[in-house]
């Protein structure tokens, strides 16, 4: 690793070499031990790291009242608004339930295969509204 | 600040449960869904300032980051059915939805430049440093030139207390391109501030 090299990683990372990958910390570590350049910037880095630690810092204290205009305004949830929630929050959701239709009629078909009764049913259906009788022979005047 | 005790007296006539202060942030969140009040009060009280710290920064309008903070807090009573315990640190989740409803007002309204933290804004104790106060004072003001996705990284990160990993998942990127942005903001302010930091 060169000083170029460890600035380029202290910009990314940060000055905590506690809080970086194993390994590149250790490299860190021996080249700001050799190097005085290194040192330098390993200086610069943890002094910026430093002075935003204690800029950003503080004691701040939200608006007095926030609090209590804030738990005066909790409404009742609107159930549906959970469900559509629940839907949206991951993709496989909403396809698990497009699906399930389908796989009930699936379902439904191999427990109850087709029988000699749905047949029947079949053609009842179609006599009953079939109205189509000039395209059959048989009707035919002529 | 509301105690406690104060925040648990506007939410209900009932008893509070002084256990509720002992809970983790995940186990509010459950008692939430149940409609617990109380245990809503007790995750407001414990992040309120911390999340109105920092979006007081991201803003720079006390009654913008008000109106924020109220937002925020409402969509995690409405929301809290949403959040999955393990995933993510309750105060991610709290700041994602922040960061979120900041970046809706910033497109709704087009982006203003945002001032610094007033001196005001920071409560100096009496042995306040003039000198330190200056350089404080202008690392806010560097802070306020950043472009927004640097701002809100290095304010995640040094601010906040956040891993990159967190912050990555607050601001919505991958781990290198929130390196990327750290990289970025660190050397404007390395560049911004070459005579204090050498």
């Amino acid at each position: 690793m060169t000083a170029d090299e460890l600035r380029e990683h202290l910009d990314r990372l940060g000055g905590r070499l506690d809080t970086w990958p194993s390994a590149v910390a250790a490299e860190a570590r021996t080249l700001i031990e050799r190097s005085d350049a290194a040192r330098s910037v390993y200086r610069e880095a943890r002094a910026l790291d430093e002075l935003l630690q204690h800029t950003l810092a503080s004691d701040h204290q939200a608006t007095p009242g926030l609090e209590r205009r804030i738990l005066n305004n909790l409404t009742e949830r609107d159930p549906w608004q959970a469900v559509i929630d629940w839907f949206a929050t991951s993709f496989w959701r909403p396809m698990a339930t497009a699906a399930l239709p389908l796989a009930l009629g699936f379902a439904l078909g191999w427990v109850f295969p087709e029988s000699e009764q749905d047949e029947f049913y079949e053609d009842l259906a179609t006599l009953t509204f079939y109205d189509a009788y000039e395209t059959y022979p048989e009707f035919d005047d002529e | 600040m509301t105690s406690y005790a104060q925040a648990f007296a506007l939410v209900s006539t009932r008893q509070a449960n002084p256990h509720l202060q002992d809970l983790t942030d995940e186990e509010l969140v459950a008692r939430i869904r149940q409609n617990d009040e109380q245990a809503f009060a007790c995750l407001l009280v414990r992040h309120l300032n911390s999340i109105h710290h920092y979006l007081l920064r991201l803003t720079g309008s006390r009654s913008d980051s008000d109106d924020l903070a109220q937002e925020t807090f409402l969509r995690v009573w409405q929301k809290a059915h949403t959040f999955t315990p393990g995933k993510v640190r309750f105060s991610t989740w709290l700041h994602r939805i922040a960061h979120n409803l900041t970046v809706d007002q910033f497109r709704q309204r087009g982006r203003n430049p945002v001032s610094a933290i007033d001196a005001n804004d920071k409560h100096f104790g009496p042995d306040f440093d003039r000198a330190a106060g200056e350089l404080h004072e202008r690392l806010s003001q560097v802070l306020t030139t950043l472009p927004e996705n640097q701002r809100h990284a290095i304010l995640l990160c040094h601010q906040q207390g956040f891993s990159n990993k967190e912050a990555a998942v607050i601001l919505g990127v991958g781990v290198r391109a929130l390196e990327s942005l750290l990289a970025r903001a660190r050397r404007t302010l390395k560049a911004e501030l070459t005579e204090v930091l050498t």
